[in-house]
């Protein structure tokens, strides 16, 4: 299975992560951690599929700031290591990671952020090429798949050789594209370990002052180093009269950017992945060579922020002016900046094309991501409404969502999510509702969100006597990004087994006193198990867990290798139904479907789960009588 | 002209677990056996959880962006019908669009277009549409989840795509799990059949 072994000269598609593991692996990492999020995940996955193999210790850890702290005490060590996060992971990891900037390392260490521009899967487009200024560690942009491999390795050999951690910035269109890539070796390497008894591991003011003055030369060091980078690419004749400094993917727009216009030998082209520090003199260089400038990067200025920090003024700089400093950039925005710089007219397609493309266009749905067809979500989803509907609370309420498939609840037809900030904000706001709303605060939860960040705001309830009901979705797996076991699975990443951390004991330890366990796909006993949360929470005012326990569909079947759950198919009863779609309009489950005239349920997409029998309210929804063609297992 | 400078940019829909992904990889995998470059620009993560599905495939002598610049797509290959339409604007004027007959309604839609009126409207517009029951004959074969191959099979006996079949064959070997292969290789063998019968002289290359 592992994707990213092969030998030597061998030419794979892989994608930017897969790239990136094999460069890791190929450096002789001995340590990889994570933990998942889009678009860092397939990172540790592929190493995690040939971990036994290489004899690499990996482990998904139950949030980005253990991971680095994992990596870190590898690296002391003497180990190298590599740990990889999405963009919003380093803020959870950003306490340590600004201590690494001091410390340094011993063995080579790896940061790898995976940021999203354009929010793909995520709750904003930080730039985190920033930590880089704000660290004082050195920031590297690789553009393709077989440089991310190359580099990858290289920055060990970089990360050792000045003591210092190294961030690698990739974004999603890197991160998630496929391209060749050329196998190097692997290297097995059998690494003294020792612990270096050194005053730079302890951060006292004392130790912390010297350290600072150490990380700033090391930066002056770096950016010498960067000037003859191998990485750095310069193609500058002398002649040119526009020039370009990109980085990342946006170098790969800007050629083709430049092939569409025809205009790719007259232009000059400074590519930097040693985006900080940048090579000062090389980029005075470029800049005094050229008349016009444009900086192409995809969200924030941030070489801009640094090429205007060295050049002389008057010297005029274009960039964020004419460039989206939002979403992600593609070729056709970059066509249009160079347009806009050289004062070039842009040809349009066939403008009516265009224009009939566009009306039809008009007149579709959107398609949202939705919850699967048997989402134990959309169960619970469906009962919590019924009891808030029940107990005359559903606008009197706020629900505390948190980072998961289940924040789709925030859509209709469910529309119970209000608010969703960050990982494991849900309990942590909750906390400030609760003191001050008058109505009723919920919390919802899944259960590896809840190991992330979740636990100590808990406790934080509890001490400070916090009434709100917490709902715990536990799905037995962390969904969104691809079933990654985490410690209430009993599992660890390469899935041998260890003791289950579980949910119940966690907070039955902690103090919580009204602790219930429900089957969503229970519907009726859901209902009452969640007003019985409710009415403790009132009656007591404290914290009030409810557990809805059923795993995610998805890899339930995956792990059983079936179509389905259980052997009835169900269809609806035309006799019975009187068209009230109540099931489309509010269970809306994709296998179901209202054509006009009638309601039918697809039987390529459902599941099988049989929610939707207990909501049918003219009990319409019959299983196929004599059918037992439900039971196949492949 | 991509006859030129061999290069096709093709554009892949449908619906999350459609099999988009794994059709985008053999498409790729099979090129790279025919001598070509390839980019693959995917989507992971949440828009996956049957949300619309779509990933750029770029094949050429040298391939640089994995993006395909709006209205610069030699060929739009869709799963299903509104994902198709929806897409419509990454296809250059009389562009090739090849379309599994199925509709599927976004969930908690009440109104939408029907498949045969989607299908005039795209009837109308300057593309060359060819519109494969790919889904009819996978679930003829017994399993659904086998479409996205009859319509591979389709590109590859078609002449469409500059991929011989023997790469498509070894390209499924080397992407799809050994379990599947069979049923896998019995559906694209339906769509081969099919694109025989409607055998271009000159393939996008």
């Amino acid at each position: 299975m592992g994707v990213i072994l092969g030998t030597e000269g061998e030419v794979r598609l892989l994608l930017g992560n897969e790239a990136i593991a094999r460069g890791a692996l190929e450096a002789g990492v001995n340590v990889a951690t994570s933990y998942p999020g889009t678009p860092s995940t397939e990172i540790l996955e592929s190493i995690v599929k040939v971990a036994k193999e290489c004899e690499v210790y990996v482990e998904w850890s139950v949030n980005e700031k253990v991971a680095l702290e994992v990596a870190l005490g590898a690296s002391i060590l003497g180990l190298r290591a590599i740990t990889s996060m999405k963009h919003v992971g380093l803020n959870v990891a950003a306490d340590t990671f600004m201590s690494l900037g001091y410390s340094g390392v011993n063995g080579g260490l790896v940061v790898v952020s995976a940021d999203d521009p354009a929010c793909h899967s995520s709750q904003n487009e930080q730039d985190n090429r920033f930590y880089g200024l704000l660290s004082y560690i050195p920031v590297y942009e690789p553009s393709d798949q077989q440089e991310a491999k190359d580099l990858t390795k290289d920055l060990f050999t970089i990360s050792e050789e000045f003591e210092t951690g190294v961030l690698l910035r990739t974004t999603t269109r890197l991160s998630h594209s496929r391209g060749l890539v050329k196998l190097g070796p692997v290297i097995k390497k059998d690494r003294e370990v020792e612990f270096p008894r050194e005053w730079r591991w302890t951060l006292l003011p004392v130790n912390a002052r010297r350290l600072k003055k150490r990380a700033l030369d090391r930066l002056k060091r770096l950016s010498e180093f960067h000037e003859n980078f191998e990485y750095n690419y310069v193609k500058l004749d002398g002649d040119e009269d526009f020039g370009i400094i990109t980085s990342g993917t946006s170098y790969l727009h800007t050629l083709d950017a430049l092939e569409l216009l025809g205009i790719e030998d007259t232009t000059a082209l400074l590519k930097l992945t040693s985006v900080h520090p940048v090579p000062i003199n090389l980029v005075k260089k470029f800049v005094n060579s050229v008349n016009k400038l444009l900086i192409v990067e995809e969200v924030e200025p941030f070489l801009e922020f640094q090429v205007k920090s060295v050049i002389p003024e008057g010297v005029k700089v274009l960039g964020k002016d004419i460039i989206p400093r939002s979403g992600e950039l593609n070729v056709d925005i970059v066509i249009n900046a160079i347009s806009k710089a050289l004062g070039l007219k842009v040809k349009r397609v066939e403008p009516s094309l265009r224009a009939q493309v566009e009306e039809l266009k008009s007149k579709i749905p959107r398609r949202p991501p939705t919850l699967c067809p048997g989402c134990p979500h959309r169960a619970l989803f469906y009962s919590l409404k019924s009891a808030l509907k029940e107990m005359k609370l559903l606008d009197k309420t706020v629900v505390s969502g948190d980072i998961g498939c289940y924040t789709l609840g925030y859509f209709p037809p469910y529309e119970l999510i209000n608010t969703t900030i960050c990982m494991g904000a849900s309990i942590g706001l909750a906390n400030g509702l609760s003191h001050f709303f008058s109505g009723l605060v919920i919390a919802v939860i899944g259960d590896s969100t809840f190991f992330h960040a979740g636990m100590s705001a808990l406790v934080n309830a509890i001490y400070n006597r916090a009434p709100f009901l917490l709902i715990i979705l536990d799905n037995s797996t962390t969904a969104m990004t691809g079933f990654q076991p985490h410690p209430g699975t009993g599992y660890t990443a390469t899935l041998d087994k260890t003791r289950r951390v579980a949910i119940e004991e966690v907070l039955r330890g902690l103090g919580v006193s009204f602790v219930e366990i429900t089957d969503p796909y229970n519907l009726k006993r859901t209902v009452e198990v969640i007003k019985r949360g409710i009415n403790n929470v009132f009656n007591r005012r404290e914290v009030t867990a409810v557990i809805s326990r059923r795993p995610c569909v998805i890899y339930e079947l995956r792990r059983r290798r079936a179509r389905y759950l259980s052997k009835a198919t169900f269809q609806v009863n035309p006799k019975k139904c009187t068209l009230c779609l109540t099931c489309v309009s509010e269970f809306a489950c994709p296998a179901i479907a209202f054509d006009g005239k009638k309601v039918t349920i697809d039987p390529t997409l459902c599941t099988r789960c049989g929610v939707c029998v207990q909501i049918c309210p003219m009990r319409a929804i019959e299983p196929k009588v004599g059918d037992d063609s439900g039971e196949q297992t492949r | 002209m991509i006859v030129e400078n061999r290069r096709v940019n093709l554009i892949v829909t449908g619906v999350g677990g459609q099999g988009i992904l794994a059709l985008s990889r053999v498409i790729g995998e099979a090129a790279i056996r025919e001598g070509y470059q390839v980019k693959i620009a995917e989507v992971h993560g949440m828009a996956q959880r049957g949300g619309s599905l779509v990933t750029h495939v770029k094949i050429g002598k040298e391939v640089k962006s994995p993006l395909i610049p709006k209205f610069k797509a030699d060929m739009l290959i869709s799963m299903e019908v509104f994902e198709a339409i929806r897409y419509l604007d990454y296809v250059k004027p009389r562009g090739h669009l090849v379309i599994n007959e199925y509709k599927l309604t976004p969930t908690g839609t009440l109104t939408a277009l029907g498949i045969k009126e989607m299908l005039s409207h795209l009837k109308s517009l300057s593309y060359e549409l060819r519109v494969i029951n790919a889904y009819e004959i996978s679930l003829n074969i017994g399993e659904v989840r086998t479409a996205n191959m009859v319509i591979f099979g389709y590109l590859i006996g078609s002449n469409l795509l500059p991929i011989s079949k023997e790469s498509a064959i070894k390209a499924m070997k080397i992407i799809l799990p050994s379990k599947y292969l069979n049923v896998n290789v019995k559906a694209f063998d339906k769509g081969y059949k099919l694109g025989l019968g409607y055998k271009v002289e000159k393939n996008l290359s």
